[in-house]
């Protein structure tokens, strides 16, 4: 038999293991894998390459773990540092291995403003240290004037500051050719290389640009983008919160994706909930349609709620609509009726296919 | 017979004037207090009027109120000339316009449609005698009209035509004949930046008799608190010794640009500086847009007080054109270019291939402060929409933020280039605030500039033409007068904001090339054609791409000096400004060589 005591120990070191379990950082429920995929070593560099992987062996990210001697003249010291891309090779950030710092020149350490604003250099794709030689870049900020433009670069010494740390520029230079040159592109081709159909509805789905302009390339590739597996999450980017996406997508996708009654009443409720632009961008496809009985009164009515910019638009897309309805065509009588957009509607009517006999009549009537 | 016939006639005269109509106009600049409300006039050579604008960065903004007299009380029909400036579908310059305290049924502003119109308001009663009118702004977001119109008689709606409405106001605000006469100049400057305030200092301190003419409540033009541009362009590597002297009075030190600290840029210092010229007569507020010329020289200029529309003549000898946009000398007739020149017409290397009407753009600045408390900002579906992928992440606007580039005209546009600054700047502030509030929760739009700073416009032409070659060849014309120092310094639209507002960018990048100091000859400083007309500033006589280094306010008001003593050595020996430099090119080299304030020259008797 068994002490209460005991009992009452053994349960309350199992709560509070538990306890201690639950609280753990939640990440570390997913185990992360770290596969190496490459090892380098030259004079001028030493790095272990490795995929991040989550507890599904799905790839999140790529890691470096990099040696590389910053050099000036002569001297030469030793840098430890870890950078961190997406899946395409985009920088994200770095970090630094335990017990690991970086110093200026004469050893000074970085204090925690450098390491931000090493960040913010690091994180610039487009900035100047990818234009010039690290031997202008030293000369620059040696002589950059107070009050106007720099000799070499003709940048601002405004702009220099902001894109340099002084007393650093050799460790800014090196390990902004590191975020930016050959390492990211081995990144980026190992994805092209490992990539699956999977992958590509991940990266749609992921919200983070540079995947989805990047997967919609590769289905582009294939024609595969009416394929039911990648047609819902291309068309969900419309109705998401990135404009830009959104109108890059509208341009891009076939019309043969639209061709369908469903289709066309997703893209009118899509209308319905955009901002003004995308409005404007959804009409424009729109007129390379040919839209089915529903969508054609959808236009119709829209015309009285528009704007007149929004209005001539609207027209663009009725007049490449040959084949209008009954129940559309006698709408048009009806504003016509009180006097509305009588030249617009009429070239409308105009073209008519199957023209009603009110409408016939009046053509005549206004020629 | 003759007697009755005369009386029908009598009659029917009387029973004509007492049928006529009743019509009274009120211009909103004129209100009587414009309460929150601020004067727009920079769309003046297009609507000839000002224009009340509720600049509110989303606040509503006080009424402006004003009290109207009729001479005949009745119903009258009521238009307001106003528009939608953010069609989009519809724009957030909401506004009402009270009667006698009463407000109209509809609201203005958001009609969807952005031509400048005028909008029905109904029928009103007004009372015989005085009747108050308010204009009352919804939502701080830039709403705005022209005029009010009032009639008896329905359907009399006023044009839309400008040149024919300008007629029409003249005609309602009794404006034909009433040009008051200011008096006779020696020197009549044209626009008060600082080519301008320079120019008139410089000929008031050697004796000239100066009228200087600013259409703005504040001197300083870029460099006033209206649009905060910091100087640029040294001064202290100047060929010439005594040019740089007023520039550097006026120089109220560096706040970089667009600081949210309006005392910093020195308005008072501009004003009490040119004050304390008596030669001086100081003209705010009155926008010049008509000449009087006789043949090849400008006679007189008329402008109008921008709030109050009484028009003001200036006879003058001689007249500098330091307005920016070069106006004075296109309504004089003076030879002018605007756009880019080919490379086969310059011989320039940054030239483009094919001449063309690009110009660098237009900024309005902007600053936002952190503040205690965090604050929110509106969605603003009608202004430019960002996201993840694209914005501009930064509390204030540097000289990047630019509209024009061959998009939109620099002159006739400068409205849709001031909206769509705002849509820019807006749009982008209500993402970095509704999106990124980790970094921007607590921040606070101070100050937006409402009225446009602008770059290129005319180049009015000289008896030379500044071209790349003379400054990076480092040519010394023997009339070389101002030294300038900027880089060939010439915008761009930035790449990635032309990837994503191909057509109507807002965002601009740039490349220095740079320069030794160079002189710009004193030939560019007067024109070919016009005989009496100076200028100064950014409207000179250069090549577009000679423009990118001459543009900058330290060297602009080195110019307006140099055009001041220039005038002095033409007034002293009844000369033309062409004939100082042929005939009396030594005397006008040794003013501004000399590094003596003292010379021994005579000033001019004053009368």
């Amino acid at each position: 038999m068994v002490e209460p005591g005991l009992k009452i120990l053994t349960y309350s070191l199992t709560l509070l293991i538990s306890l201690a379990a639950s609280l753990q950082d939640p990440q570390e429920d997913q185990v992360e894998n770290k596969r190496l995929i490459e090892v380098v070593e030259t004079d001028s560099i030493r790095y272990e390459l490795f995929v991040i992987e989550d507890a599904e062996g799905v790839a999140r990210e790529y890691l470096a773990e990099i040696f590389t001697p910053v050099c000036h003249t002569d001297k030469c010291y030793p840098v430890y540092i870890n950078f961190y891309w997406d899946l395409l090779g985009n920088f994200q950030q770095f970090e630094m291995p335990e017990g690991e710092i970086l110093t200026k020149l004469d050893h000074i350490p970085f204090e925690e403003e450098d390491y931000e604003q090493l960040e913010a250099i690091l994180s610039n794709e487009n900035s100047i240290l990818g234009d010039y030689s690290i031997t202008d870049l030293v000369g620059s900020t040696n002589t950059a004037e107070s009050n106007g433009v720099d000799a070499v670069t003709g940048a601002t010494s405004k702009t220099i500051q902001n894109e340099v740390i002084s007393g650093a520029v050799y460790s800014c230079y090196t390990l902004w050719h590191l975020a930016h040159g050959n390492l990211a592109e081995r990144t980026r081709a190992h994805t092209e290389d490992q990539h699956t159909d999977k992958t590509l509805i991940r990266f749609l789905e992921s919200g983070h640009h540079p995947y989805q302009y990047w997967a919609l390339e590769k289905i582009q590739e294939k024609g595969a983008e009416n394929d039911p597996r990648f047609a819902e999450p291309l068309l969900q980017m419309i109705r998401g919160k990135n404009i830009f996406l959104a109108t890059h997508l509208l341009k891009e996708l076939p019309t043969e994706m639209f061709h369908s009654q469903g289709r066309q009443a997703w893209l009118w409720e899509t209308f319905e909930e955009s901002p003004y632009r995308l409005q404007m961008h959804i009409l424009e496809k729109m007129a390379s349609l040919e839209l089915k009985p529903e969508s054609q009164m959808k236009l119709l009515a829209q015309l009285e709620e528009s704007n007149p910019a929004q209005r001539k638009r609207l027209f663009e897309v009725l007049r490449k609509q040959q084949n209008l309805g009954k129940a559309q065509q006698e709408m048009i009588l009806t504003y016509l009726g009180k006097g509305l957009w009588e030249q617009e509607l009429l070239a409308v009517l105009e073209i008519q296919n199957k023209p009603e006999k009110e409408v016939k009549k009046a053509l005549k009537n206004n020629r | 017979m003759k007697r009755i016939i005369l009386t029908c006639c009598l009659l029917l005269g009387i029973s004509l004037v007492s049928f006529a109509q009743n019509r009274v106009l009120v211009e909103a600049e004129s209100f009587e207090d414009i309460g929150g409300w601020v004067i727009d006039q920079q769309s003046f050579d297009v609507l000839y009027s000002s224009y009340l604008m509720a600049h509110g960065m989303g606040r509503p903004v006080e009424d402006a109120r004003t009290t109207v007299h009729f001479s005949e009380g009745g119903k009258y029909h009521v238009w307001v000339r106003t528009k939608d400036w953010a069609p989009f579908p519809t724009g957030p310059g909401e506004f009402q316009l009270a009667i006698n305290e009463e407000p109209l049924d509809d609201s203005f502003g958001v009609s969807g449609s952005a031509d400048w119109d005028w909008y029905y308001g109904g029928q009103v009663d007004m009372k015989k005698g005085e009747n108050t009118l308010e204009a009352r702004d919804l939502t701080g977001f830039n709403g705005r009209f022209d005029a009010i119109y009032f009639s008896t008689e329905e359907g009399d709606v006023p044009t839309n035509d400008n040149e024919a409405l300008l007629a029409f106001r003249k005609e309602l605000l009794n404006l034909t004949e009433k040009a008051k006469d200011v008096g006779q100049f020696d020197l009549v400057v044209v626009g008060g930046g600082m080519a301008g305030t320079c120019a008139a200092i410089s000929g008031a301190r050697m004796g000239l008799k100066v009228a200087l003419i600013q259409n703005r409540p504040v001197l300083g033009g870029n460099n006033s608190s209206e649009i905060r541009v910091h100087l640029m362009g040294r001064v202290d590597q100047n060929h010439n010794a005594k040019l740089g002297r007023i520039v550097r009075e006026l120089d109220n030190g560096d706040p970089g640009n667009g600081n949210p600290d309006a005392d910093r840029y020195g308005d008072e210092r501009k004003l009490q500086i040119v004050r304390a010229e008596p030669n001086i007569s100081l003209h705010l507020n009155t926008h010049v847009y008509e000449v009087e010329m006789e043949d090849n020289t400008i006679k007189a200029v008329i402008g109008r007080d921008i709030a109050t529309n009484q028009e003001y003549r200036f006879e003058g000898v001689y007249f500098s054109d330091c307005t920016g946009d070069g106006t004075l000398g296109y309504l004089a007739g003076a030879e002018y270019r605007m756009g880019r020149e080919s490379r086969a017409e310059t011989g320039e290397s940054l030239a483009p291939e094919e001449s063309d009407d690009f110009t660098l753009g237009t900024s309005n600045l902007w600053a936002s402060l952190e503040r205690e408390e965090p604050s929110d900002f509106p969605e603003t579906p009608w202004a430019i929409q960002f996201s993840d992928e694209y914005h501009i992440d930064d509390h204030k606007a540097d000289w990047q933020w630019e509209t024009g580039f061959g998009n939109f005209n620099t002159i006739y546009e400068a409205e849709e280039i001031r909206d769509h600054n705002l849509r820019a700047i807006y749009g982008n502030w209500s993402y970095l605030k509704n999106e990124k509030p980790e970094k921007y929760s607590h921040h606070e739009l101070a100050w937006v500039a409402y009225i446009g700073g602008k770059r290129e416009s005319r180049r009015l032409m000289g008896d030379h033409v500044l071209t790349q070659m003379d400054i990076q060849d480092g040519i010394m014309y023997p009339d070389g007068s101002v030294t300038a120092t900027w880089t060939i310094d010439l915008h761009f639209p930035d790449a990635k904001n032309s990837q994503y507002f191909e057509g109507e960018e807002f965002f601009a990048a740039t490349k220095h090339i740079k320069v030794q100091p160079y002189t710009i000859p004193y030939r560019c400083l007067y024109s070919r054609n016009i005989d009496n007309l100076y200028m100064a500033g950014r409207d000179i006589s250069t090549t577009h791409v000679a423009f990118g280094s001459t543009r900058v306010m330290r060297t602009c008001g080195m110019m307006g000096e140099a055009v001041g003593y220039a005038a002095y050595v033409a007034r002293k020996n009844n000369a033309s400004p062409r004939e100082v430099y042929t005939l009396h090119l030594n005397e006008f080299m040794d003013i501004i060589e000399s590094p003596l304030s003292i010379h021994n020259l005579p000033t001019l008797p004053q009368d």
